[in-house]
């Protein structure tokens, strides 16, 4: 499987693929820290000429540049893109937030670990094979 | 607000009911309309406007202004007349009848406008003036004057001088509450700004305070889980004092957050305060089976308001009533309602440490805290939230409780 992560915090991405780290089934993460990066590898510009497409998007909301709104929002009005699964992953707990996003077509609004089980939990949930299909349902 | 007939109104209606003419009357009796009209006019073009209207009709004369004082300045702020008078110009204090009012505060009564050398006549040759009265506005220290003038040669009455200044006083006291008015309604929109940006700022640094405070509990706890077997008693001891402290924050962080965001709801409707209990029960349903709590639901009312609120507010009640408890003890709370007139009063008792008198409005303040981090755990934002909630539904909180006697929390939520 093949995750898209677009998020600014290195410690959040260093802490997913280090507990990701040695199982088997393992995604494949391409990381982008902007919403410029993330259209840029979606639409394959720039130095993401080559990029493959993902299987499901891990969307920041806070992000510098273009904010996670308007990259959910471009991401699901691309021709040929807005079936692909757009997870938000945020800081946010607020239900203000998760209804924008599911109005903007999110297809699940995920609140950040707040420590290392709740953590552990979304990783052995990103490391299930059905992932994406599991996002839809949710 | 209060607007009253002012006294020289009043006295001029007792004093001489019997004597006046049926003129002098009709004009009492419209003079009260204008006095009600004014007492719900907040704004001073309004004023202005019933003034310049009144000041014609009452006396019944050709022409009508109303000019205001500005600084060394007359200024013929309106008028009401049968052809064009000042309106919108400004004149020195010393060179017009209305300023020779206002300095002198005190009517000016001018038959023939031609033959008085307070008038400057180059400014009255192309209108149709020949008479006027004026009357100055408020009497100590005039903020104005109003004018009344005739086409033909007229003796002002001194039932007209009655009137007219009758109008002036109520303008007057119409102007000082607009003035009042008009720097409250400034007051409160200040405030409102400020309340909202305050909101804001708790919001965003909350929420900003968060990413690094995620990082540094995550890694300390994989310092935690990675390392903890090469690490003495003493080592683990540090790492779960820095993990306690940096979930104690996050509560914090998490409870100022929600503080910030009740400001935002608007969402209001009917609310069965009984589903809202059963459901923060549902929640804490941990919390009670830990502490064995033993609660007691009364019949609970319907009401107006939101309910994820008002779950914030009974779910704080609760977890208090059930965590501020003397060590050992199994906490009993009782959850009731009671119908109040118009009003519902919610209820939550217990058999907790209770509080002292002297804290029982301290409490609801934000972040107050009566007891040490390590003995009860609090943020010291709860209640601030629920004062906050309660007072957003037009409601009341208040606390009965003294220590060792437990704490019974009410508060007032209007019928549905």
């Amino acid at each position: 499987m093949h995750i898209l992560l677009v998020e600014d915090n290195p410690s959040d991405v260093r802490l997913l693929k280090e507990l990701m780290e040695g199982e088997r089934y393992a995604p494949t993460i391409d990381w982008v820290i902007d919403g410029h990066e993330a259209l840029d590898y979606v639409l394959q510009r720039n130095q993401h000429a080559r990029a493959s497409r993902p299987d499901v998007v891990l969307l920041d909301l806070g992000l510098p540049r273009i904010s996670g709104y308007d990259v959910l929002k471009e991401l699901k009005e691309m021709q040929g893109f807005s079936g692909i699964p757009v997870v938000i992953l945020t800081t946010s707990r607020n239900p203000l937030d998760k209804n924008q996003c599911q109005a903007l077509g999110a297809d699940a609004f995920i609140s950040k670990p707040r420590n290392l089980q709740e953590y552990q939990y979304l990783v052995r949930q990103m490391l299930r094979e059905d992932f994406p299909r599991l996002v839809r349902a949710a | 607000m209060v607007v009253s007939l002012p006294i020289s109104a009043n006295l001029a209606a007792k004093r001489s009911l019997p004597a006046h003419s049926p003129w002098y009357l009709a004009a009492m009796e419209q003079l009260v309309s204008v006095v009600q009209q004014l007492s719900q006019a907040h704004e001073l073009d309004a004023i202005t406007a019933i003034v310049r209207d009144a000041a014609r009709s009452l006396t019944r004369a050709d022409g009508a202004t109303f000019v205001l004082r500005d600084g060394d300045c007359c200024f013929y702020a309106d008028e009401n007349a049968i052809s064009p008078l000042w309106k919108g110009l400004r004149f020195p204090m010393s060179h017009c009848i209305s300023g020779w009012v206002m300095l002198n505060a005190k009517p000016a009564l001018i038959p023939d406008i031609y033959a008085d050398p307070r008038i400057p006549q180059d400014a009255y040759r192309p209108t149709f003036v020949r008479s006027l009265l004026m009357v100055p506005i408020r009497t100590q220290s005039p903020i104005g004057a109003i004018g009344n003038y005739w086409a033909s040669p007229h003796e002002p009455s001194e039932e007209e001088v009655a009137i007219l200044q009758a109008l002036a006083d109520t303008a007057s006291v119409a102007i000082e509450n607009a003035q009042l008015y008009m720097q409250l309604a400034s007051k409160v929109d200040a405030l409102q700004e400020s309340n909202y940006e305050l909101n804001r700022f708790a919001w965003v640094a909350s929420h900003d305070l968060q990413e690094p405070l995620r990082t540094i509990t995550t890694q300390v706890e994989l310092l935690e889980m990675r390392y903890g077997d090469q690490l003495d008693e003493r080592g683990r001891g540090y790492i779960h004092t820095a993990v306690e402290s940096t979930q104690r924050l996050q509560s914090l962080i998490e409870a100022l957050l929600v503080h910030a965001q009740v400001e935002k709801v608007e969402d209001f409707g009917d609310v069965d305060m009984q589903d809202v209990v059963d459901g923060v029960l549902q929640d804490l349903h941990i919390l009670i089976g830990e502490t064995q709590a033993e609660l007691q639901v009364g019949e609970m009312p319907l009401v107006r308001g939101n309910a994820s609120l008002l779950s914030r507010v009974v779910q704080n009640l609760i977890s208090n009533a059930v965590k501020f408890q003397p060590a050992g003890q199994k906490p009993c709370v009782r959850i009731v309602s009671e119908r109040r007139g118009k009003e519902w009063v919610c209820s939550v008792h217990d058999n907790g440490i209770g509080i002292d008198e002297a804290y029982h409005q301290r409490i609801f303040g934000l972040f107050q805290r009566l007891h040490a981090k390590n003995h009860y755990m609090g943020s010291g934002i709860g209640l601030a939230t629920c004062k906050k909630i309660i007072e957003m539904h037009r409601g009341r909180i208040w606390i009965e409780s003294a220590p060792g006697e437990g704490s019974s929390f009410y508060f007032t939520l209007p019928g549905n």
